[in-house]
C-alpha cells in the first residue's frame, strides 16, 4: 500500500531535487508543497532522510493519502507521522481553514453559512450526511467533505522533468573540415537520441548552429519528413546538408537543438501497397537534394490559374497522403491522354510552312495584366510531315514563335 | 528390376521438374490500356526494367503516365526522374496520377539522372520508378553528341529493383539496356486523327481540331511476341 509524504518548504527547487532522489513519484505544486509517493516500507528511511537533509525551515507529514498528508503537515513541527487508519481521527481537530492548503476554493459565504450551523473543524464537517449537505451547498462541497475525511478528491499528478533537447559546444580549437565535426555531432545526436527514446518522442526538425572563425554564424534547419529519433540517420541527413552548404570559415562552436513530437511507430499492413520506409525516404530525400538542388525534387502541385506551367514544388512526405488498400482489379479507360513534353524554357522557333502537314488553333492566352509577370500569346498545335505533333506560341511583343512542348 | 532402374525411379518421384517449380515473380503492375495488358499478361513486369522506345509524338509519354496513374491509385508511391525538365504537371494530373504521391527529381542532366536513379532503386518501397532520358528541345539526344551510360550502370539498376515490388520504366528514342532490361516496347505512331468540318480525317492538309493519334506497340525484347495498338486522345 503506497504511503504519501507532503513537505512544505520555501526552498522548492531542493526539495524538489532531493525528492527525485527518493522517489520517481513526485507532485509538485508551486509555490511550497511537494508529495511523495514512497512504499510503506520506506517511510520511515525516506522521513529521517528528508529530517536529516533539509536545513531550511521546512514542515513534513507522512499519512495513507495526500490529501490526508498535506492537512497533517499543517500540523507538523517540523514532521509528523499519521498512522495508517488514523487519518480521520487526526485531523479531527483541524479547522474548516485548513482545506484551502489543499488548493480548494473557500468561498467566505459558504464559512459563514457553515459557521452558522456551528460546523467548525474536519470532524465536525465530516460528520455531516451527504444527501442534505448536498441539497443545501451544491455538489461543489461534497470535494471538501471528502478531504474533510482524509481522502483524495483528485488523481496523482506525477511531476515530470522538463528534458532539454539542445546541446552547446565550444571547442578549443578551430575546425576547419567537415570529417571532426561530424564526431561531435556524432556525440551530441546520441546523448539526444537516447532523451528522445527514453520520452517516446523523435525529431521533427533539426537545428544546427555552427560558429564561425571569422565571427559569423552559419545556420541550418532540417525539416524532416517524418519525425525521425535514429542518431545515425540523423547524422546522415545533416552530413548530407552540410555537404551541399558547408560554411564559410573555420567552426569554433556549435549548437544543436531538436524540436520533438510524440513518435509514430509506422506500421506496415496486409492490404496496403509497400510504401517507401520513412527514415531512408528522409535519408534518400537529403541525398537527393545533394544532388540536384532543394528547388528540384518535391511533389509537383498545381497552381489555380490559366498561366502556361503554373505548378510548384511541395516538400514530398508520407504525412501528406492518406493511406489506400491496394485495388486488385485495374479500371480501363478508352484510352489514354496524349501528354506533353515541355521545353523549359521554351525555345525559339522559325516554321517552314512547307513542313507543315495540319494545325489547329490559334488559341489565345493571357492573364495577369495588372502584374509585371503577364503573358500573353497565341498557341498552335501543328503536326509536321515527320509526324511530330508541337505546340507553337506566337509572341505578338517579341514577334517570334517559340516551341513550348512536344506531344508525346 | 535392376538395383540402378530402382533408384533411378525412386529419385524421379523426389525431384520435380523445372517448369513446375514455384516461380520468384513479383507480379505486374496494370498499364491502363486493355490491349496491352492483354498483350503483356497482366502489364509491366515488377523487379525489372521495361524500356519504352520510340519516336516522338508516338505515345510513349501518354503509356508512363498511364501506367503512374495506375500505380498512384492504387496507393502506390511513384518516382520520376526527369533528366532534362520535361515533365508537365498539368497533363499529369489529367492522366489521372495523384500527384501528392508522386516524387519528381528534376535533375538538369544525364549523369544526375542517373545517380538519382541509384539513389531511388535502393531505397525501396516506390511501385513505379520512370527513368526519363528524353529531353523534349530537339537538340538534346542520347546518342548523338551525349555519352551513353555504362552498361554497369544499368547493372546497378537491375540489380537494386530485382526481387522487389518496383518496375523501372525507362523512357527514350532507343533501346539503351540490351540484355539487362526484362521487357523493351517499341512504339510507333500510325495515324493521326483530326476533326474537320467535314467529319474525321486523317492528317489532312488544313487547319482542324487535333483529335487523337494511333498508336501501335510491339514487343521487341521480352519473354511473350506480338504487338497490340491503342489510341490516345487529345487534351
Amino acid at each position: 500500500m503506497p504511503r504519501f509524504v507532503a513537505v512544505f518548504s520555501k526552498d522548492l527547487a531542493r526539495v524538489l531535487a532531493l525528492a527525485q532522489t527518493l522517489t520517481p513519484r513526485v507532485e509538485a505544486h508551486p509555490p511550497d508543497r511537494i508529495i511523495l509517493e514512497i512504499s510503506a516500507r520506506e517511510e520511515s528511511k525516506v522521513y529521517a532522510q528528508i529530517l536529516k537533509t533539509l536545513k531550511q525551515p521546512f514542515r513534513l507529514a507522512a499519512a495513507s493519502t495526500r490529501t490526508a498528508a498535506v492537512l497533517a503537515a499543517s500540523r507538523a513541527n517540523p514532521g509528523i507521522i499519521v498512522p495508517c487508519g488514523k487519518e480521520r481521527e487526526f485531523l479531527a481537530p483541524l479547522p474548516i481553514q485548513t482545506l484551502s492548503l489543499l488548493g480548494m476554493p473557500l468561498k467566505r459565504e459558504l464559512l459563514i453559512t457553515l459557521g452558522n450551523w456551528g460546523i467548525q473543524t474536519l470532524a465536525q464537517l465530516a460528520s455531516l450526511p451527504d444527501t442534505e449537505l448536498v441539497a443545501r451547498l451544491g455538489p461543489a462541497v461534497l470535494d471538501l467533505r471528502k478531504a474533510a475525511c482524509g481522502e483524495d478528491c483528485s488523481l496523482f499528478q506525477p511531476f515530470i522533468p522538463e528534458i532539454p533537447f539542445e546541446e552547446r559546444r565550444e571547442l578549443d580549437f578551430t575546425l576547419l573540415t567537415l570529417e571532426p565535426l561530424n564526431f561531435i555531432l556524432g556525440q551530441l545526436l546520441e546523448c539526444m537520441g537516447e532523451r528522445l527514446s527514453e520520452t517516446g518522442q523523435a525529431a521533427e526538425s533539426i537545428c544546427l548552429d555552427l560558429k564561425l572563425e571569422n565571427g559569423g554564424r552559419h545556420q541550418r534547419k532540417l525539416h524532416l519528413a517524418c519525425p525521425i529519433r535514429d542518431p545515425k540517420v540523423l547524422l546522415s541527413l545533416l552530413r548530407l546538408d552540410l555537404q551541399s552548404h558547408p560554411p564559410t570559415a573555420g567552426i569554433t562552436g556549435l549548437n544543436l537543438k531538436m524540436d520533438p513530437v510524440p513518435f509514430r511507430v509506422f506500421q506496415y499492413t496486409l492490404f496496403q501497397p509497400p510504401v517507401p520506409n520513412p527514415e531512408k525516404l528522409s535519408r534518400i530525400l537529403a541525398r537527393l537534394s545533394a544532388l540536384v538542388g532543394e528547388d528540384n525534387i518535391g511533389s509537383p502541385a498545381l497552381l489555380d490559374t490559366y498561366r502556361p506551367d503554373g505548378s510548384r514544388l511541395h516538400p514530398f512526405g508520407m504525412g501528406n497522403q492518406e493511406t489506400k488498400r491496394a485495388k486488385a482489379p485495374s479500371t480501363y479507360k478508352a484510352s489514354p491522354l496524349l501528354a506533353l513534353r515541355r521545353v523549359r524554357p521554351p525555345v525559339p522557333a522559325q516554321l517552314q510552312k512547307t513542313e507543315i502537314v495540319a494545325w489547329t488553333g490559334p488559341w489565345r492566352s493571357s492573364g495577369e495584366w495588372w502584374t509585371e509577370d503577364s503573358w500573353n500569346r497565341d498557341e498552335w498545335d501543328i503536326q509536321f510531315k515527320n509526324g511530330t505533333i508541337c505546340r507553337f506560341y506566337w509572341h505578338p511583343e517579341d514577334k517570334r514563335w517559340f516551341l513550348e512542348g512536344i506531344y508525346d | 528390376m535392376s538395383p540402378v532402374a530402382n533408384a533411378s525411379s525412386a529419385w524421379a518421384a523426389r525431384i520435380s521438374a523445372a517448369a513446375a517449380l514455384p516461380s520468384n515473380n513479383p507480379g505486374t503492375l496494370s498499364t491502363g490500356i486493355e490491349t496491352l495488358d492483354a498483350l503483356l499478361k497482366g502489364g509491366f513486369p515488377r523487379g525489372g526494367i521495361t524500356e519504352l522506345t520510340g519516336p516522338v509524338s508516338s505515345g510513349r509519354t501518354a503509356l508512363l503516365f498511364s501506367t503512374l496513374a495506375q500505380a498512384t491509385q492504387q496507393g502506390e508511391t511513384v518516382a520520376y526522374i526527369d533528366a532534362f525538365n520535361s515533365f508537365d504537371p498539368l497533363s499529369a494530373a489529367k492522366a489521372g496520377i495523384e500527384l501528392k504521391r508522386l516524387l519528381w527529381i528534376r535533375c538538369q542532366s544525364l549523369e544526375r539522372a542517373l545517380q538519382a536513379g541509384d539513389i531511388v532503386s535502393r531505397a525501396g518501397g516506390f511501385g513505379v520508378i520512370a527513368l526519363d532520358l528524353e529531353s523534349a528541345a530537339p537538340a538534346v539526344q542520347i546518342g548523338r553528341g551525349m555519352k551513353k551510360p555504362s552498361y554497369h550502370c544499368w547493372l546497378r539498376l537491375r540489380q537494386a529493383i530485382e526481387g522487389t515490388p518496383t518496375v523501372l520504366l525507362l523512357l527514350t528514342r532507343e533501346a539503351a539496356v540490351g540484355s539487362l532490361s526484362s521487357l523493351v516496347l517499341t512504339l510507333k505512331r500510325k495515324q493521326s486523327f483530326w476533326q474537320s468540318s467535314s467529319g474525321m480525317v486523317e492528317s489532312a492538309p488544313g487547319c482542324h481540331l487535333f483529335h487523337r493519334i494511333g498508336t501501335e506497340i510491339r514487343i521487341v525484347r521480352g519473354k511473350m511476341n506480338g504487338h497490340a495498338t491503342f489510341c490516345c486522345r487529345f487534351q
